[in-house]
């Protein structure tokens, strides 16, 4: 698959799970990595392009064991590029099952 | 290995890659973060280092966003004007080279730039110096001032090629390609082909239809060019004084409107919507750098200034003004021609390059020198 490509599609997944529910830091790779059967290593250069690009915000809040945990939060920046990652995610998805359909029919 | 090891070892890798202390604190933060949630969740210290990756592949995956020290580098930009001098009044007393040895003052921004940019950038950014110095060889040794200013227009197409990827490549390039062939011909083989020659622009757009699969309303729109370019030809041989034989090409313009081309432009890729403007704006210079050399005589030798806006979007599409120094190559450039081309104060106007290492110590490296200082008697903090 096209690295940019996968990319855009990784980009689209933590905006779409941090949207979802607030997570910290180490939540996001172990969640993400395990859905998406990818190294762990790269969730958090994009976590920090992401937050570098005010898509997220962090704050801190105490975990159950009294440590302090980074929470990522999306911004509404962050909402807006979500929003145009979907229609564009859909927009593709739809042709490929358009491709497929008429693969199938022939 | 424990945290602190993970951690150190982070840091040794990032030193050694000349990261700036900031960066190298902010990635260690980070890390020692996720360290630590890592281990409330219950693993252990080799599966929280084996999860977090090891530091050669966390700086593989984020060292494009990541900062660099450069001191040691820039005394070579320090010392770049005390050499330009001396060459200067040598090249000036010996062999009586006052009219060019100014040139020699390039070697200020180039030595900034070969020094402070990276690879992309610094090919786009040196090519306004590498472009002026073979403009003006040509132009002092060969007389060559006509058709060597086409030189400059390694500029944009520096950053064509760089930027452009595929088919685009091929379709931003081709504009130029077909100015080379019009000059070049036109100075060299056929000299009507002043006149008569612009109409191989037209095939612009037909190279940009042919990157994509052909279609039969395809054939249509490059027949309805091609016949244009051969009326616009043939009514300039056999008519004298046809001034409005550029209404020809109404004929192509209004089919393809009609047939929608005009997405040839907008295209139907992902990023295209966030890219829109940039094309826009790019497609507006190349269109204004045309026009202004038709209709301006005599323009040509420095018209092309106006292509320096096609790297300058593009920086400011990449990096806004987070590096004003990108700029600075190309202001530098446009300030220098029009001094020397409108004033004729070439023996000054090298001057103006010197904003280039200017701006480079005043916004890139100011707060880096004190960083390798620390960064030589730092401990670790872990």
């Amino acid at each position: 698959m096209n690295t940019q490509f996968k990319k855009g599609i990784l980009d689209l997944c933590i905006l779409k799970a941090v949207k979802d529910q607030e997570m910290y830091g180490f939540e996001i790779i172990d969640k993400l990595s395990n859905l998406l059967d990818i190294n762990e290593n790269t969730i958090y250069p994009i976590l920090r392009r992401l937050t570098d690009q005010r898509l997220f915000e962090t704050y801190s809040k105490d975990s159950p064991l009294g440590a302090q945990r980074k929470y990522y939060k999306i911004t509404k920046e962050g909402e807006q590029k979500l929003y145009s990652y979907m229609e564009d995610w859909d927009a593709f998805i739809k042709n490929v099952n358009y491709i497929l359909k008429d693969e199938k029919d022939e | 290995m424990n945290k602190r090891d993970y951690l150190n070892k982070i840091r040794e890798y990032f030193s050694e890659r000349e990261v700036t202390r900031e960066d190298i604190n902010t990635v260690v933060e980070d890390y020692a973060e996720l360290y630590d949630e890592a281990l409330e969740l219950g693993l252990t210290d080799e599966q929280v280092a084996q999860k977090l990756g090891n530091p050669r592949d966390i700086y593989d995956s984020i060292k494009d966003t990541l900062h660099y020290v450069k001191s040691k580098d820039n005394r070579i930009v320090a010392v770049m004007p005390f050499i330009s001098t001396i060459l200067f009044f040598l090249v000036g007393f010996l062999l009586n080279g006052w009219a060019y040895a100014w040139i020699f003052y390039l070697l200020i921004p180039i030595a900034a730039i070969s020094i402070n940019t990276k690879s992309k950038e610094k090919i786009v950014a040196l090519s306004p110096f590498i472009a002026t110095i073979t403009f003006f060889t040509l132009g002092f040794v060969f007389g060559l001032w006509h058709p060597g200013w086409l030189i400059f227009l390694i500029v944009p197409v520096s950053a064509i090629v760089l930027s452009a990827r595929g088919k685009e490549k091929i379709i931003g390039l081709s504009p130029f390609a077909f100015l080379i062939i019009y000059i070049l011909v036109s100075t060299y083989v056929i000299e009507d082909f002043y006149q008569y020659g612009w109409s191989i622009f037209a095939l612009i757009p037909v190279i940009a239809i042919l990157t994509q699969p052909i279609k039969l309303k395809d054939i249509f729109m490059i027949s309805t060019i091609l016949l244009a370019m051969a009326a616009h030809i043939t009514i300039y041989f056999t008519i004298e004084n046809a001034g409005y034989v550029w209404m020809v090409y109404l004929v192509p313009t209004v089919v393809g409107i009609l047939l929608g081309y005009i997405q040839v432009i907008s295209g139907d890729k992902v990023n295209v919507k966030e890219k829109i403007w940039v094309i826009l704006a790019m497609l507006l210079v190349v269109i204004t750098y045309l026009l202004v050399s038709f209709l301006i005589p005599n323009i040509w030798t420095w018209s092309w200034i106006i292509l320096l806006l096609i790297p300058m979007i593009g920086i400011y599409d990449g990096t806004k003004f987070e590096h004003p120094v990108a700029y600075m190559p190309f202001i530098a450039v446009t300030i220098f021609m029009l001094l020397g081309s409108l004033g004729n104060y070439w023996q000054y106007a090298w001057l103006v390059f010197l904003i280039i290492p200017i701006t480079a110590i005043l916004t890139e490296s100011g707060d880096k020198t004190n960083e390798v200082k620390e960064d030589t008697d730092e401990t670790s903090d872990c």
